[in-house]
């Protein structure tokens, strides 16, 4: 008889869900978290499981986890994992030759070593810091005007000469691109820079522990073509990007739920 | 006539007679912290939460506490002269200025209202928050036990000193807040330097001139105290001094023994209520906490014969070492147990005796020998002793990984904020995280600030032990995920 | 000046001499800032002391975060980041780094780079004790140097004999008096010498070779007495102080002067070279030093107590005719921010004068605040001075 389990990541910009059906991904969904972390994860699941097309509701469900900042609050999960061990979880499943995460949300920034079994073997995180995570993109994006924060990788490329930003607080960052931006600097240049700002934080982490093949890149911010490529440069190692790299975390919450409903 | 604190004491341990006996001063104290009813209610269930009060020594060591916190606020006013440390406090120094004369209190404020306000009553941000007004600024990592000292002065809830000490050697924060209180309220200090510059590997080798040069110090210390208090330390005021911290250390010695059991017969935020107890008191807290040790020792050895722990610890659980547990916030030290892990020992308990050290001879002054046994217990010798006892420790009693703590609020202690996990995984092969914390301040650095690490950790350990444990179970997830991937389940 | 432009060519030389004297054998002792480390030593073993007191470059902070938390003051980080990302060249040229361990902070150094460096450099470090004046102080002090001798001399091959060392001490003393004249000279309202000059030679003296610094040092002098004074007139006169003035840090001065004020004297713990003592050359030289460096020196900013320091600011203040005080440290330095909340009451108090606070993570983005506080201070010395 097939198993229906979901996985639910509440993080700090977006709450993702995950259904499996005995390892096989039937559908996902993706929303903005909001203000209300327990709705959220209500609805996206909701949004997930319709998607299915199996008119199925969530008491079909066999097992949840809840994973992310918001997953003590979600009651109708059956158990929580971090989002480290589900980011680990999530990422060997796809690709068993994982050996290195970094994954780039909205509010942090982590960076996981992974054995052959996909385990947990060493972590960071960033320092009470934003400015190796989304959120930092976010704040420059408005910044300097361009528009959907989806535009900045691309326009992070066609930078011959990106500027240095040096301050290590997003919000003093932000009043150094102001000045750059004054001084006459040309807006793709500022971006590329941000992006090395960025990358820079989140190798300094990376680089403390064993960054060996495959890597992988998670979190919204792997979408990003600027980041990617900045991180790569800064580490020296080429990073796999899944095709949703957004969901990771809510995939490996689903399979520890297979997991949980095995044992 | 019962009064609104009397529920409370009786919860942590004072007798009904004392409770009568004290009126006067309970409610005069209760005034200057700004204790009312509803603070009786609110450190009712923070007590019965945080703390394993089925443990009659638990209450015990708890109503020692409170008792010291009374007796320091109303020294002055009893007509005694309140002698402060600092922390990490030289605990012989003190000790033994107090057994000098029974006019002399010596204290350090700082961890008396930390752990009472913070962990009792759960009311300490205001007095850190008019230490920040009161020459200690946020934002700058100063010490946060010395803005609790420096708020504590500046709402009046305990008296100028007559003097101060500074064991001014593991940190800066102790000597320049010393000139501060010179400089704010005309105290005196003494002085007690040494440096912490053992090189890597030399632990526990103690250069002579080490011991020489801090037993003079501590000598001379003695000497500026015999002065400006006008008492005379003699070799029995040495001996009835020193006791109380002798007993304490072995009583904290055989708790660690007893903590070696699985499952751990108690809690974390029981055993930071040890922490401070012989650092921090020379008088009921050490004397009445001695005896609550005694209590708690039989209980705590009953437990373990029936094979039982502290409420919701289990067994099994992977155990780790801590630097120092939370003095200011119990939330903190039982995210630690939330996430599933047991704390049977911290590098201050091993400092304070809870690994027994001995020097090999007898020096000719009570200094020297209270600095050799210093350096010996590991914190005073220099970032390599501090881990070095982590090792030994783990030894000991045990232990499954560390939890090391890189401080914001203690710049000696964030020394060793990158190397210290390197070091301890290369020496032991357990894993060790590293996280940011304030020991004594929580609104930045809260439970929830370190639940993912913690929990993560927490679960690292378990899948390690679990690979440990179970013959077939990596085989069992490794042809499980397999099949998931195939989709052939 | 002739002898600043010889100062500026010996230096933009100094890297390929230093390669050039590796390669005759003599060893390169680089030591880290604090002015606890008589370089007298080094140069009685025929090795060459290069102070490390470069700071300034926000980007080094950066190479240091694998080795430790930020809370620390930036000017150590930096040190850490500098030794440790193979970066800087006069790091990259020693033999052999020595840290005279003053406050926690030189310890989070000494500490790294005896753990981690420990397959990249030769190493060493010994404790200086902070209680201002005392004898047992003195003494544990003195086994400090002792050992250090008796390590530079294994390290070299080269025995520190008594002749030696009073030639060093010699010349070390030369160095010291000529600081200390320049500074004389500084008192007067009317002199050539500038701050920057002064900055300029101290710094310099931490890499420049020990004679041919002696003899820059009596040519300016020299050209100074010559000149014709540098007129500040309608500048307010600041005494600048703090933590460290590190070579490479600039950015203080520069706002000062922006702002229509002048810097008349410095005093900081670090990046200035502590030249207020002589070294006796007569009788136990080590012990000598010892005595020199660490009693008759005023104690730097960390010590306990702190009076000694401040009270030499006070005087300072005074005798260099000062109309306000400007003071700078690195942020999460615990030792100099204490003492710059309650001195200025003393400053006040003893002197009639005002005090700026300036902390600093050798962050760019410091400047646009600085510049307005720098600015302000300034308006309210012009209009005290109006009346």
């Amino acid at each position: 008889m097939s198993i229906l389990t979901a996985g639910v990541d509440i993080g700090a910009a977006t709450a993702k869900t995950v259904i499996l059906r005995d390892g096989e991904i039937l559908a996902h969904a993706i929303r903005p978290t909001g203000y209300d972390v327990v709705r959220a994860a209500a609805t996206v699941t909701e949004e997930a499981i319709n998607k299915t097309g199996l008119g199925i509701g969530l008491g079909d469900l066999k097992y949840v986890v809840s994973t992310g900042y918001g997953r003590a609050a979600i009651k109708f999960a059956n158990k929580t994992f971090t989002e480290l061990m589900c980011h680990a979880k999530g990422a060997h499943f796809l690709m068993p030759s994982t050996r290195f995460i970094i994954d780039i949300g909205g509010q942090d920034s982590k960076a996981i070593e992974v054995d052959s079994r996909g385990n947990v073997v060493n972590f960071a995180m960033n320092d009470k810091c934003a400015a190796g995570t989304g959120r930092f993109l976010e704040v420059m994006a408005h910044v300097l005007e361009v528009g959907s924060i989806d535009n900045m990788g691309p326009i992070s490329l066609t930078s011959n000469d990106p500027c240095e930003i040096s301050s290590t607080c997003t919000i003093f960052a932000e009043t150094e691109v102001v000045v750059l931006r004054a001084a006459g600097k040309d807006r793709k240049d500022l971006i590329a820079g941000v992006h090395k700002s960025l990358t820079s934080r989140v190798a300094i982490m990376a680089k403390a522990m064993n960054i060996q093949p495959t890597a992988v890149f998670t979190g919204g911010v792997a979408k990003n073509v600027g980041v990617k490529k900045y991180l790569e440069e800064e580490t020296g190692m080429e990073f796999l990007v899944p095709d949703e790299p957004q969901i990771i975390g809510a995939l490996g919450a689903a399979l520890f739920a297979q997991r949980e409903v095995r044992s | 006539m019962a009064k609104h604190y009397d529920d409370l004491l009786t919860l942590c341990g004072w007798e009904k007679n004392e409770i009568e006996d004290e009126r006067p001063r309970i409610e005069e104290s209760f005034r200057r912290l700004e204790l009312g009813p509803e603070d009786m209610k609110t450190a009712d269930t923070w007590v019965r939460t945080y703390q394993d009060v089925s443990l009659m020594g638990v209450r015990k060591l708890l109503g020692a506490w409170i008792k010291e916190l009374i007796d320091m606020i109303l020294a002055k006013d009893e007509g005694l002269k309140p002698v402060y440390y600092g922390m990490p406090a030289i605990t012989g120094p003190g000790f033994i200025m107090a057994g000098a004369s029974d006019d002399v209190f010596v204290c350090c404020p700082d961890y008396i209202i930390t752990q009472v306000m913070g962990h009792i009553f759960n009311k300490l941000t205001p007095i850190i928050v008019a230490g920040e007004q009161n020459g200690m600024p946020p934002g700058h990592a100063l010490c946060s036990l010395w803005q609790v000292r420096m708020g504590g002065l500046a709402k009046g809830i305990i008296p100028v000193p007559a003097m101060t000490v500074s064991s001014s050697y593991f940190c800066d924060m102790s000597a320049i807040g010393d000139t501060l209180m010179r400089g704010l309220y005309g105290t005196t200090a003494a002085v007690i330097d040494s440096y912490m510059d053992g090189r890597w590997g030399e632990f526990p080798e103690v250069r002579p001139e080490r011991i020489t040069f801090l037993g003079e110090q501590i000598n001379n210390a003695l000497k500026k105290a015999e002065k400006i208090l006008n008492i005379t330390i003699t070799p029995d005021a040495m001996e009835k001094g020193t006791r109380g911290a002798r007993e304490c250390a072995d009583r904290i010695a055989r708790i660690i023994e007893i903590m070696r059991a699985d499952p751990v017969p108690w809690n974390a935020n029981g055993l930071q209520l040890l922490e401070g107890l012989a650092p921090a008191s020379t008088r009921r807290g050490i004397t009445e906490g001695n005896k609550a040790l005694d209590i708690l020792i039989s209980e705590l050895e009953e437990r373990v014969a029936k094979g039982i722990g502290s409420p919701g610890l289990k067994k099994g659980a992977p155990r780790v070492m801590s630097y120092h547990l939370h003095i200011g916030d119990p939330r903190c030290n039982r995210a630690v147990e939330e996430s599933g892990m047991v704390i049977p020992v911290t590098v201050v308990l091993t400092w304070l005796g809870g690994l027994p050290v001995k020097p090999d001879k007898v020096y000719p002054t009570a200094g020297e020998n209270i600095a050799a046994m210093e350096f010996l217990r590991g914190l005073p010798f220099g970032s390599n002793g501090s881990l070095d006892r982590f090792i030994q420790a783990a030894d000991f009693v045990g232990l499954d990984g560390f939890i090391l703590k890189t401080l914001y609020n203690c710049r000696p202690a964030a020394v060793s904020s990158r190397f210290g996990k390197k070091y301890l995984e290369e020496k032991t092969g357990l894993p060790a995280i590293m996280i940011e914390e304030d020991m004594v301040d929580s609104r930045v650095y809260s439970a929830d600030y370190h639940r993912t690490q913690l929990e993560t950790f927490g679960e690292l350990l378990i899948a390690r032990n679990a690979w440990k444990n179970v013959d077939n179970y990596e085989e069992e997830i490794m042809e499980f995920e397999a099949k998931l991937r195939s989709s052939e389940a | 000046m002739k002898a600043l432009e010889k100062l500026d060519s010996h230096l933009k030389n100094r890297l390929n001499d230093l390669s050039k004297a590796k390669g005759q054998g003599r060893k390169i002792i680089g030591y880290a800032a604090g002015g606890y480390l008589p370089e007298e030593l080094i140069l009685a073993c025929d090795a060459i002391p290069i102070g490390f007191v470069q700071a300034g470059d926000n980007r080094t902070l950066r190479d240091a975060v694998n080795y430790t938390m930020k809370y620390f003051d930036p000017f150590w980080r930096a040190q850490v980041g500098l030794a440790m990302s193979g970066k800087d060249p006069w790091y990259n040229i020693v033999d052999f780094i020595v840290t005279a361990m003053t406050d926690t902070h030189s310890r989070l150094f000494a500490t790294i780079v005896d753990y981690y460096g420990a397959s990249q450099f030769n190493s060493w470090s010994f404790g200086v004790p902070h209680h201002t004046k005392d004898e047992s102080a003195l003494k544990f002090y003195l086994h400090g140097l002792s050992r250090f001798k008796d390590k530079l001399e294994e390290f070299t091959g080269f025995k520190i004999t008594d002749a030696k060392l009073k030639k060093a001490i010699t010349l070390c003393n030369k160095e010291r008096e000529l600081f200390k004249e320049i500074s004389t000279m500084r008192r007067s309202k009317d002199t050539a010498v500038t701050s920057r000059d002064a900055i300029a030679l101290h710094h310099g003296s931490f890499i420049a070779d020990k004679k041919v610094m002696v003899g820059i040092l009596e040519s300016y002098i020299k050209e100074a007495k010559q000149s014709a004074p540098v007129s500040h007139n309608g500048r307010a006169r600041i005494f600048l102080t703090g933590s460290t003035l590190a070579r490479g840090d600039y950015k203080v001065m520069d706002l000062i002067e922006a702002a229509g004020g002048t810097v008349v004297m410095e005093e900081f713990s670090e990046g200035i070279r502590p030249y207020q003592f002589i070294v006796k050359t007569e009788g136990d030289l080590m012990a000598n030093i010892a005595r020199a460096y660490y009693m008759d020196r005023v104690c730097a900013g960390w010590f306990r107590p702190v009076d000694e320091n401040l009270a030499f600011i006070l005087q300072q203040a005074k005798d260099y005719n000062a109309e306000g005080v400007v003071w700078y440290h690195g942020l999460y330095r615990e030792s100099f921010k204490i003492a710059s909340h309650f001195f200025p009451k003393m400053l006040k108090e003893a002197t009639g004068l005002s005090m700026l606070l300036l902390e600093t993570e050798y962050d760019k983005s410091e400047i646009g605040q600085m510049t307005t506080r720098v600015e302000t201070f300034m308006e309210s010395i012009k209009e005290a001075s109006n009346g």
